[in-house]
């Protein structure tokens, strides 16, 4: 069965993209979609996704404040932060704060789906 | 063996695992595992560096010490006392590190010692089936117990070395290396990790080694990691510990810089990031679109490395505030005048050499408070005060300034006593003795040929070298705040400039793209020019803020086609306002002076970097208020 995912991103661009790469795989199905952080906290309690791939610089909440927010009542959520180049530090503040990976903007479906899946593995 | 070169750095290092512990104790009942472990791991350490240097007092505290916290650690409950007895055992600790700092031994506090050592030897007895230490853990471990848990340090285990290297293709590797740390530490949740995620991102780390206890968890964990996004290796390598390893730390350790080395690379940090501000700006702007991708890499590498240097000079109070919280304590017990000590504030951030100069000066106003300011039990009794006093501490920032604040509820400083002194001294004929104000008053106690008197301290109810900390605060670019109320307490303010410290700036400019900043300490608030329109009266013109004619400044282009903003400046007799074209952001910045010849202008208050890489010219307030002119305040006649 595929890994419920719900993508996190204030670009829908971005989302279609990811939500692309995701299904085309077969491997994933994209159960829902957040436009910012806070959200992204209200769905996931809704929909208890396998999986979260969260953008970091969005309106309202951002995606380091939503990750803490969902760990803290779900600290063993997956959530995988995405980063565009220069943002290395709020990736780090992400991982630290307890985000399990991360992937960086342009995505390649291959490294995306290497990622998640050593999420999903490990 | 000559152990005296390494005193400076045994007694940093002992001074930074004891306030680590102090954190960790007072909060016992909650305290987790992990926590335990760390505590457990500070003390052992404490013991190991005291017993390298020979200090023995030194080194039994910490041994009794480990021995209880690993106690705890494996299972067993604290008692009730046992904790301020943990504490009373880290004062101790505390005056055997200064003991070593100031002596080079750590010897002539036998009694403070054993008194600790009874403290701490109170509670319940070990089981003797539980070593106390994993040195002295028994050998073989019978074959019914567990596997051994991950110890901080243990001779006899040997090790793995586990390596693991970044794809070098990866475009955020301390990113990454911050994944593969998070993996280790789910492995081994007691694992100490050295250097912290701050320090790979610095030191643009590919690689790291993690000396790992051998266990079958190991190969599990390198499997993980091997699975992980662009990890491109993991090598395990067994190998025999050497006798004075920590297998719990990461080979690449962290290492202590002078402050000196730091401030250089400070300034040559800055230097580059104002270099390529110039290059850019004047560029073409053909040129400028053209390799618009390397400067903003440049520009954006350069910012962090700027902020990384900034962030490592930062410290929090909370060392300063332990120190004080002991000698209060200390003093308060020797005095037998019960005091609380309360503090805010103390996650401040304060440049180093800030920290280290403040201390000697609020260590005195501590001293002196509970000394000569707070009264003993019975006069408090008899002034209807609670028996205890309380001596407050609060480190707080308004606006571009720090404010470390003390204040005591004990009798105040009895200033008719300070003007009968003053005149007796000389220092004042009665005269003019007699017309000295408040303020003038309490200034004089700062002064050195009155306070080097020792017979102040009965009749002001102050000890005296108040003039060393007025020195010390204005060492630094500060002042000295001073108030004091009759039997209601003293309140004591060092307030110091915004130099090396974060100062949040709004910023703004004109129809260029040049960037201004303002403190926003300093902006009272911002007005849509659409909404208030300007006025004209005579030469000047006015803004009208509901009613309330306010001078437009006389600075910058200041163009009135009726759009932008104003920002109103605070002044002493009427708020100006400056007008602005746009109203960009306000961020926290560090305000760099600049050098000769610009710092004589007094309206530059230096110039700051932002985060988006500009470069912006922070201006300051109230000296363009004073420059714009007394003709304001003449011709004040709004009618």
């Amino acid at each position: 069965m595929p890994h419920r995912v719900l993508i996190v991103d204030d670009a829908m661009f971005m989302r279609a993209m990811i939500r692309d790469i995701l299904v085309n795989s077969g491997r994933y199905d994209v159960v829902g979609e957040a436009s910012n952080g806070q959200e992204s906290v209200e769905q996931f309690h809704a929909l208890t996704p396998d999986l979260v791939t969260m953008d970091i610089v969005m309106p309202q909440m951002d995606g380091i404040e939503a990750c803490r927010e969902i760990l803290k009542t779900s600290p063993k959520a997956r959530i995988i932060m995405c980063s565009a180049l220069g943002q290395e530090a709020l990736v780090i503040e992400s991982i630290a704060a307890g985000a399990k990976d991360f992937i960086v903007k342009p995505f390649s479906a291959e490294k995306v789906l290497k990622v998640l899946d050593s999420v999903m593995v490990g | 063996m000559d152990t005296s070169k390494y005193l400076d750095l045994y007694v940093t290092e002992c001074r930074e695992h004891l306030a680590r512990m102090r954190r960790g104790i007072p909060s016992r009942e909650e305290v987790q595992k992990s926590a335990l472990a760390e505590l457990f791991r500070n003390a052992h350490s404490l013991k190991g560096m005291a017993a390298s240097m020979g200090f023995d007092a030194t080194s039994t505290l910490a041994h009794r010490m480990e021995t209880l916290l690993g106690r705890w650690r494996d299972g067993e409950a604290p008692t009730a006392g046992q904790s301020s007895a943990l504490l009373a055992a880290l004062d101790a600790l505390d005056s055997l590190v200064d003991q070593a700092q100031r002596t080079g031994s750590d010897q002539g506090l036998d009694e403070a010692v054993e008194r600790a050592v009874r403290g701490l030897d109170a509670g319940p007895v070990a089981p003797a089936a539980v070593p106390a230490s994993p040195f002295e853990r028994p050998a073989p471990p019978s074959p019914a117990s567990q596997p051994p848990p991950v110890r901080p340090s243990g001779r006899a285990a040997p090790s793995v070395r586990v390596t693991v290297t970044i794809d070098p293709a990866s475009p955020l590797p301390a990113a990454r290396l911050a994944v593969v740390m998070n993996k280790v530490r789910e492995a081994f949740p007691d694992l100490v990790m050295e250097p912290g995620l701050a320090e790979i991102q610095a030191g643009n780390l590919r690689r790291a080694a993690f000396l790992l206890p051998d266990s079958p968890r190991v190969k599990d964990l390198a499997r993980s990691v091997q699975g992980l996004s662009e990890v491109s290796g993991v090598s395990l390598e067994r190998e025999a510990t050497p006798a004075d390893a920590h297998p719990d730390q990461v080979l690449v350790g962290s290492l202590r810089v002078q402050s000196a080395d730091l401030d250089a690379l400070l300034a040559q940090t800055s230097d580059l990031l104002f270099q390529l501000n110039a290059f850019q700006s004047g560029l073409p702007e053909r040129e400028r679109r053209r390799h618009r991708f390397w400067l903003e890499s440049h520009l954006s590498s350069l910012n962090r490395l700027f902020d990384q240097v900034l962030a490592v000079r930062l410290v929090p109070f909370d060392s300063l505030v332990d120190r004080l919280g002991r000698a209060v304590r200390e003093l308060s017990g020797r005095l037998g005048k019960p005091v609380r000590f309360e503090h805010a504030g103390s996650d401040q951030q304060v440049d180093r050499s800030v920290l280290e100069k403040l201390l000697d000066p609020l260590m005195h106003l501590a001293r002196n408070a509970v000394d000569h300011g707070i009264e003993g039990p019975a006069d408090r009794a008899a002034a209807g005060k609670p028996a205890e006093g309380l001596l407050k501490l609060s480190i707080a920032r308004e606006g571009e300034a720090l404010f470390v604040t003390l204040e005591d509820d004990g009798r105040g400083i009895d200033l008719e006593a300070v003007r009968q002194a003053a005149a007796e001294r000389g220092l004042y004929s009665p005269q003019e003795a007699a017309l000295l104000d408040r303020d003038r008053l309490l200034e004089v106690l700062t002064l050195p040929a009155f306070t080097t008197r020792k017979e102040v301290s009965e009749v002001s109810g102050r000890g005296v070298g108040l003039d060393v900390v007025r020195a010390a605060v204005e060492s630094l670019g500060g002042h000295l705040e001073m108030a004091t109320e009759a039997g209601l307490g003293s309140r004591f303010s060092l307030v110091l400039p915004s130099a090396v410290t974060l100062t949040r700036v709004l910023v703004f400019g004109w129809e260029d793209e040049v960037r201004y900043g303002l403190p926003s300490s300093q902006v009272q608030s911002i007005l849509d020019l659409a909404v208030h329109p300007l006025v004209r009266q005579g030469s000047r013109r006015y803004l009208d803020d509901g009613g309330e004619l306010l001078p437009v400044l006389r600075w910058g282009t200041g163009r009135s086609d009726g759009r932008g903003y104003a920002l109103r400046i605070g002044a002493p007799q009427r708020d100006r306002v400056l007008v602005v074209s746009r109203v960009y952001q306000s961020e926290r910045v560090v305000i760099l002076p600049w050098g000769p010849p610009l710092e004589m202008v007094p309206e530059w208050m230096g110039g700051a970097l932002l985060s988006t890489g500009d470069l912006a010219y922070i201006l300051d307030g109230r000296a363009l208020v004073k420059r714009d002119g007394e003709d304001v305040h003449v011709q004040a006649d709004e009618g």
